[in-house]
């Protein structure tokens, strides 16, 4: 019934005919009371753009100190490598999910995270490595809460990074 | 793969349970681990048993979970079948590496089809374990790189 609602939201949003029947359709669920809340894709979707986010991060901040890190430059190439592969599987399932959602991703500043865009720390291993630590909890809770598909994609994402950090960046 | 060495009147057919296809995972590699303890460098001989002391450990839980859920543990088969004919230190960490790949499969396919938290963080945990076990087992072997972006994955990758 949900999923129904959201493809007419859809509808709406990209300026389509709205048919009689869909329209018919959305006051049935009105009633049910389904088509107030978000939908289940949205809310997955929505679990998801802040593990993207963290991966575009660790990437950006991996190839910034693959370059400074001559120790570590093999290592980072592939953390970096790596993180920019998850970013591109979250990315893949959150359109799948919600494209509205999806378009969310790239951006920065809004209310929820940091109000002005703040100059980012300058890179360092240590930091690098609390944010891959971090990046793998979110992941694993994440996991847990979700079903499917994406429960197993997050969890592989989780298992991932942190065995960058505990075996490529030990 | 590692798989069971057919005995009379065994099961044959792969479990439709996610959380018994674990619990067989971690009995291969239990065995694995056991069978490759004489072939591993003696430096490497603690960093088996305590990687067959995790597996032990996993396979204990997850077998707690299904008694739990009232369903039966898969009884461990007498022997399995190695997907690699280990005869020495390299074929011991090969061997190793297929066993933890193998788990990692199944957990994923737990974490995808468990319809429980309980379900869900053994997969994630038994994932993320069987990654790191696999990554530093890609270091012995020297092999790059040594973690993989979707451990688990049906697709290498």
């Amino acid at each position: 019934m949900c999923r129904v609602i959201r493809l007419d939201r859809r509808t709406v949003l990209r300026g389509g005919l709205l048919t009689g029947a869909a329209l018919a359709g959305m006051g049935a669920l009105g009633v049910s009371g389904c088509s107030t809340g978000p939908t289940e894709e949205q809310l997955t979707a929505e679990r998801l753009v802040p593990l993207a986010r963290a991966a575009l991060a660790d990437e950006r901040n991996a190839r910034a100190l693959a370059a400074t890190e001559p120790a570590y430059a093999g290592a980072l190439a592939i953390v970096a490598d790596q993180r920019a592969d998850h970013a591109r599987a979250l990315r893949e399932e959150i359109t799948r999910l919600d494209r509205d959602v999806a378009s969310t991703i790239d951006d920065t500043g809004e209310a929820g995270t940091s109000g002005s865009p703040a100059p980012p720390a300058p890179p360092s291993l240590v930091a690098l490595r609390s944010s891959l630590e971090q990046s793998a909890g979110e992941a694993r809770d994440v996991a847990i809460s979700l079903t499917g598909y994406p429960a197993g994609l997050v969890g592989s994402v989780a298992a991932s990074v942190r065995s960058m950090r505990e075996v490529q960046l030990a | 793969m590692t798989t069971p060495v057919p005995t009379p009147g065994g099961a044959g057919a792969p479990d439709a349970d996610p959380l018994v296809a674990a619990a067989e995972a971690e009995n291969a590699a239990v065995f694995t681990y056991g069978v490759i303890t004489a072939f591993v460098a003696a430096a490497r001989r603690r960093l088996v048993a305590d990687f067959e002391a995790e597996h032990r450990a996993r396979r204990d839980e997850i077998d707690r979970a299904i008694t739990a859920a009232g369903g039966t543990p898969p009884v461990a088969a007498a022997g399995y079948t190695l997907p690699i004919d280990v005869t020495g230190p390299e074929s011991a960490a090969r061997a190793a590496l297929v066993a933890e790949e193998d788990c990692a499969t199944a957990y994923r396919a737990l974490l995808e089809q468990a319809d429980d938290e309980t379900g869900r963080r053994i997969g994630v945990d038994g994932l993320s374990e069987s990654a790191l076990r696999a990554a530093r087992w890609r270091v012995v072997l020297q092999e790059s790189p040594v973690t993989l972006a979707f451990p688990g994955s049906p697709v290498a990758g």
